[in-house]
């Protein structure tokens, strides 16, 4: 099986995200950046259909230079091939991001295209259903079960409040969500042997951005509360106040 | 390996030159190396993230087999083997990083590993031979074997060369036997591959047989080995800790580690080497603990103000920045100093070890007491990292007898060049000190320098009162020899003083060619905080060797003596103002 | 500038996101229609029509029963045509996510997520969308002809406002489906999920096992609140993935998020500040969900939490 999992470098969870001084960009100086977490589900899956079924799996990311960091987390997991469509700065619109991707990706002849729901830094939740159909490919997303037989793709996928079976052909796209399994972790041969695979190196193709962010600004802070008690004798007051002051329950 | 060949900043620094070309740039990591160590890194957190828990390990005394298991498979056990023989092949600096990285995450955890592979197998890969290499390198690497560096025994703790252990060639078996005891083993109860040191009778050239000390490869299931029951500790109590006794352990010529006789100097290299890692784990355990503490101090108000805006607090935090960052900057000059491999980095990793040691404990200590009684409550992890870090102030070399060893082993050139001199102008040592104004400053002129090359202007007064400071320590080393001939080696509060006036210049420098090179790299904009580091440190650091050099003449050393001969001949406080006090 | 807003609905009855997005088009003052895109969807013209939707159209459809993104996305994309709509409004549900984009990408259009504000800024729309699981929000400006958007659940109010609505059906041709749902499987029996719970009472790593998770679940039950999970209770195992709140699991924003015995780590912080009340119960007073926490109690939660439900079930 021909795999190929796209993924993203992005701050890690516990990154105090600091703006520019004119709040136009993210201040990047202090950021520790990682591979994408739910695109470890989607290189972890790669990984078991692979050892499953055989193949390759091929890595794909867009960004600027510093994501070789996160493309070599990936390699080190075990994937076999690395692809870096390199762009100056990631650009702001997924749709651009999404077109540059279904660009390389269609001609790779993949049987499969993994990768996770979302960027956690972004957030835009579009690029995989965006892939489906600049590919003209079926695409499921937000996946929490895979089973693959033959062309034929079984998946369970998560939505508000309850699952859903979802059956297509391949090739296929899948967007993975945490649960759909564990990603192992990158052991210290596996860094030795993604040291010595040569990651190619291209250009992306960008079209122009539609979406454009004009600034930043931190969330509202909120006041201190109140500290209603240290003990549960505090509880009748607790709920006094959310019933009378905050009317909530 | 070091020996007395290659050069040695901190020797020559007592000797009055300034190797400075050792010192600049500051040694930076090549770009891959870094990249892979930060994938590493990635791995161990979210392995420890997962399934580390330090407080149940406390609690438990006991690290699960599911960690070490986890460990050994992900590559842990093999960090500084080379790849040839299975293992990572991190550079020294690599290691001690991720030692840090280790320790900042459980000390216990560190232990264990660095017990395995900063001493444990460190002198089979140090001395050992290509085949002994191949025959356990790579289990060792894999952890199929858990290594452990045995030398302390009931009888020999500082004093490693009084050990007992004995080993008698068989020479129609063609092994020892091995007979002894070794005590407070770390991985004693988990290692399968020990680096025994024991006496074994050697005829030296003139046919005389002498007891010396050979290093041996004895593996766990040979007959005879036995281990005593795990040590009940005060901290590390997941790391293993225990007695092991050899009784008539058969063990094979081939595995003698380096050669016969040789094996004192095995188990010091073998420590020199190992003393960077734990350095490096002790810094780790504070940066650990300073996250929820600066945490504290931000949100806890008192008096309507938080914590953070006392000013008490804000020196504890100034202060223990300001001694992690030149303990940081001494160890990875060292390391660099390491990976180099043409340089005697002895007296420096022991300088390293004795700082970084104490600047955790003073650190946890003061995290601990801005948490204020929290700091004292069991859940918290501030009095689990001052118990796991308090040993580390006593194993692999009290920091007292690595005291005596920098500024024994510092001086000792320069008392060979002075006795030198003095034989030449046929005058005892003594007599130094009468010789003409103008022989002595001929003298001086041939080997001092005065001056480091130049640094960026920003550190340029930090660079003078190095330079200053580091003629002085020059100067007082003389006169100590001169006025103490043999008789040094007694006068250790000398030596304390003088060792710890060299661990200040030496911390000094480390931070200079630190933030010199890092202004080079980022332009002095971005370095604020560094640069202000760096003078603050030298500022105070010139101020405790002017106050150590001072001491070196004039100090209430005799006094000290007599009394403390006093009172341990009493053996109890024998002072009260009342009589009933005495009861104590 | 006229905007059409996609109904949601499952099992053939509308979902609430549909009357916020009304609420929301209403104050905007602009245009709007509502699409509905289905077989059997119940109460169409008095649902909609009480929160203020004078026209609808049902693009109707047997085939169209159950949701498919790809199919679904194709009737959607000639909806928007069809009605010369200029921003196709939807909520930031798993359906709008999945779907959204999709017709986005059909129409070329550029879309944002989750919004959690929109207004009018001159003939364009003003968008902001939280970033880094809220860590900031970012204002953005989309530049497309037609405009997709998605607003967060709960963030505006669903206001009635009752109209009589017309409701044009028109019988669409199914479009091929390259993937089809075979079976919806619901959650536990009658669980309500996070992202569209009102109330939400989350357990962390100070609930010490699954074992003690009664408490959550009883409290939750009295207030009609839906039960969330801080990474750590569910990294334990202790926890389906599905009720994890942070940055790598859902981002809420409920009128009230009860967190107990849940330090704040940032990652969970990221997912719950935008709630409109926080109740902290922890013994840690430095623990940072304080911070965000308009009421706090200090104590143990296996005294304060029995005690919460006692008074719950004295006061009903």
């Amino acid at each position: 099986m021909n795999i190929a999992v796209c993924v993203k470098q992005v701050p890690d969870t516990e990154t105090k995200v600091k703006l520019t001084e004119d709040k136009k960009a993210v201040d990047e100086s202090e950021i520790n950046f990682i591979l994408n977490p739910y695109d470890e589900f989607a290189v972890e899956e790669a990984l078991q259909l692979k050892e499953k079924y055989d193949g390759e799996v091929t890595v794909i990311s867009l960004g600027p230079d510093r994501i070789s960091s996160a493309i070599r987390s990936a390699l080190a997991m075990g994937a076999d091939k690395a692809i870096h469509l390199q762009v100056d700065e990631n650009p702001q619109d997924p749709n651009v991001v999404a077109n540059a991707l279904a660009a390389e990706l269609k001609n790779g002849g993949y049987d499969l295209i993994l990768l996770g729901k979302q960027a956690i830094d972004d957030d835009h939740t579009q690029v995989p259903s965006i892939l489906g159909e600049k590919l003209g490919l079926p695409s499921v997303t937000v996946v929490i079960k895979l089973n693959i037989d033959g062309d034929k793709v079984v998946a369970e996928r998560e939505i508000d409040g309850a699952h859903e079976i979802v059956e297509c052909t391949l090739p296929a796209i899948i967007s993975t969500q945490r649960g759909l399994n564990e990603p192992r972790y990158a052991s210290l041969k596996g860094i030795m042997r993604a040291k010595k695979i040569q990651i190619e190196q291209k250009p992306a193709q960008l079209s122009d951005d539609q979406l454009n962010i004009i600034g930043f600004e931190y969330p509202p802070q909120k006041n201190p509360g109140k500290i209603v008690g240290d003990s549960a004798d505090a509880v009748p007051e607790l709920l006094r106040l959310l019933h009378e002051e905050a009317k909530v329950i | 390996m070091p020996s007395k060949a290659l050069p040695s900043f901190s020797k020559a620094l007592f000797s009055g030159i300034l190797l400075d070309e050792l010192l600049f740039p500051y040694p930076k990591m090549d770009k891959e190396e870094a990249e892979n160590l930060k994938l590493v890194q990635e791995t161990f957190k979210k392995f420890a993230d997962d399934k580390i828990d330090s407080q149940k390990i406390d609690e438990e005394a006991h690290i699960p087999d599911e960690v070490m298991n986890g460990l050994k498979e992900l590559g842990f056990m093999g960090l500084s083997v080379p790849e040839k023989y299975g293992g990572f092949g991190l550079s020294n600096t690599g290691y001690v990083k991720m030692l840090e990285f280790i320790g900042g995450t459980d000390p216990s955890v560190a232990i264990m590993l660095g017990g395995h592979q900063s001493i444990g197998y460190k002198a089979l890969i140090l001395y050992g031979t290509d085949e002994q290499k191949k025959k356990y390198l790579p289990k060792l690497a894999s952890g199929e074997m858990v290594a452990s560096y045995c030398l302390t025994e009931p009888g020999a703790g500082s004093d490693a060369a009084g050990i007992q252990s004995k080993a008698v060639r068989d020479e129609k078996r063609g092994v020892y036997i091995l007979n002894g005891n070794k005590q407070w083993i770390t991985n004693a109860g988990i290692a399968d591959f020990l680096t025994v040191f024991a006496k074994e009778p050697i005829t030296d050239k003139d046919g005389k047989v002498k007891e010396k000390i050979s290093a041996f490869i004895v593996t766990r299931d040979m007959k005879g080995v036995s281990v005593g029951k795990e040590e009940n500790k005060l901290g590390l109590k997941g790391s293993s800790t225990a007695s092991l006794f050899f009784e008539d352990v058969e063990v094979p010529f081939e595995n003698v580690i380096g050669e016969p006789g040789k094996g004192f100097k095995v188990a010091m290299n073998v420590l020199n080497a190992g003393r960077l890692g734990l350095s490096g784990g002790s810094l780790g355990a504070l940066k650990h603990v300073m996250r929820p503490a600066l945490a504290h101090i931000k949100e806890r108000r008192q008096f309507g103000k938080t914590l953070s805006e006392f000013e008490m607090i804000k020196e504890k935090v100034a202060q223990m920045t300001i001694d992690l960052f030149a303990t940081e900057s001494m160890i990875y000059l060292t390391s660099g100093l390491m990976d180099r491999g043409d340089v005697d980095y002895s007296l420096e990793a022991a300088m390293c070890k004795v700082r970084a040691t104490e600047v955790a404990w003073n650190g946890i200590n003061e995290c601990l007491q801005m948490v204020g009684g929290l700091g004292f409550m069991k859940e918290y992890p501030y009095q689990r990292l001052m118990r796991d870090g308090r040993v580390n102030m006593i194993f692999e070399g009290t920091n007292e007898i690595l005291r005596m060893f920098i500024t024994l082993a510092g001086i000792r050139d320069e008392g060979e060049y002075l006795k030198k001199i003095g034989e030449a102008l046929k005058g005892p040592i003594k007599g130094f000190g009468v010789l003409t104004d103008y022989a002595t400053q001929w003298l001086k002129d041939r080997v001092m320098t005065e001056h480091i090359r130049d640094v960026h202007p920003s550190l340029a007064n930090a660079k003078v009162q190095f330079e200053t400071w580091a003629k002085n320590t020059h100067f007082s080393a003389e006169r100590f020899i001169m006025h103490h001939g043999k008789n040094v080696i007694y006068r250790e509060m000398r030596q304390e003083r003088l060792a710890n006036a060299a661990i200040d210049l030496f911390g000094m420098i480390s931070t200079i060619s630190r933030v010199d090179s890092l202004i080079a790299e980022k332009g002095e904009e971005k370095c604020k905080h560094e640069i202000m580091i760096a003078n603050v440190f030298a500022d105070q650091a010139w101020r405790r060797v002017r106050r150590n050099l001072l001491m070196m003449d004039s100090n209430a050393d005799r006094q000290m003596g007599e009394l403390s001969d006093f009172m341990v001949k009493q053996g109890f406080y024998p002072f009260a103002t009342e009589s009933m006090e005495i009861l104590l | 500038m006229k905007i059409l807003i996609y109904a949601e609905h499952r099992e053939g009855q509308l979902r609430k996101i549909t009357y916020e997005n009304i609420s929301l088009a209403r104050t905007l003052g602009q245009p709007f229609e509502v699409l509905v895109v289905g077989n059997e969807v119940q109460d169409i013209q008095e649902q909609l029509g009480r929160y203020g939707a004078e026209q609808v159209v049902f693009y109707k459809n047997a085939q169209l029963e159950n949701y498919s993104a790809d199919g679904y996305a194709r009737i959607v994309a000639e909806a928007v045509k069809e009605r010369q709509a200029d921003v196709l409004l939807m909520g930031a549900t798993s359906t709008g996510k999945d779907l959204g984009p999709r017709v986005a990408s059909i129409l070329n259009a550029a879309m944002a997520t989750d919004c959690i504000h929109v207004e009018m800024e001159g003939d364009n729309l003003k968008l902001i969308r939280p970033m880094y699981a809220g860590k900031v929000q970012a204002t953005i400006r989309l530049t497309s002809a037609v405009k997709v958007v998605t607003v967060r659940p709960n963030v505006y109010q669903a206001s009635e406002a009752p109209v009589t609505a017309k409701v044009d059906t028109k019988e669409v041709s199914a479009p091929d489906f390259k993937t089809v749902v075979k079976e919806i499987v619901s959650g536990a029996k009658g669980k309500l999920d996070v992202t569209e719970a009102n109330i939400i009472v989350s357990g962390g790593r100070g609930m010490k096992g699954p074992e003690n998770w009664h408490l959550i679940e009883d409290l939750a039950q009295l207030l009609g609140a839906a039960t969330g999970a801080s990474r750590a209770a569910v990294d334990a195992g202790w926890r389906p993935h599905d009720e994890q709140v942070g940055q790598t699991g859902k981002t809420v924003s409920p009128s009230l998020y009860i967190a107990v015995g849940i330090s704040g780590a940032i990652q969970h912080l990221a997912g719950m500040s935008s709630s409109k009340y926080i109740v902290a119960i922890n013994k840690d007073p430095d623990a940072p969900i304080f911070k965000l926490a308009d009421y706090g109690i200090v104590a143990d939660l296996f005294d304060v939490v029995p005690r919460m439900i006692e008074e719950l079930k004295a006061g009903n």
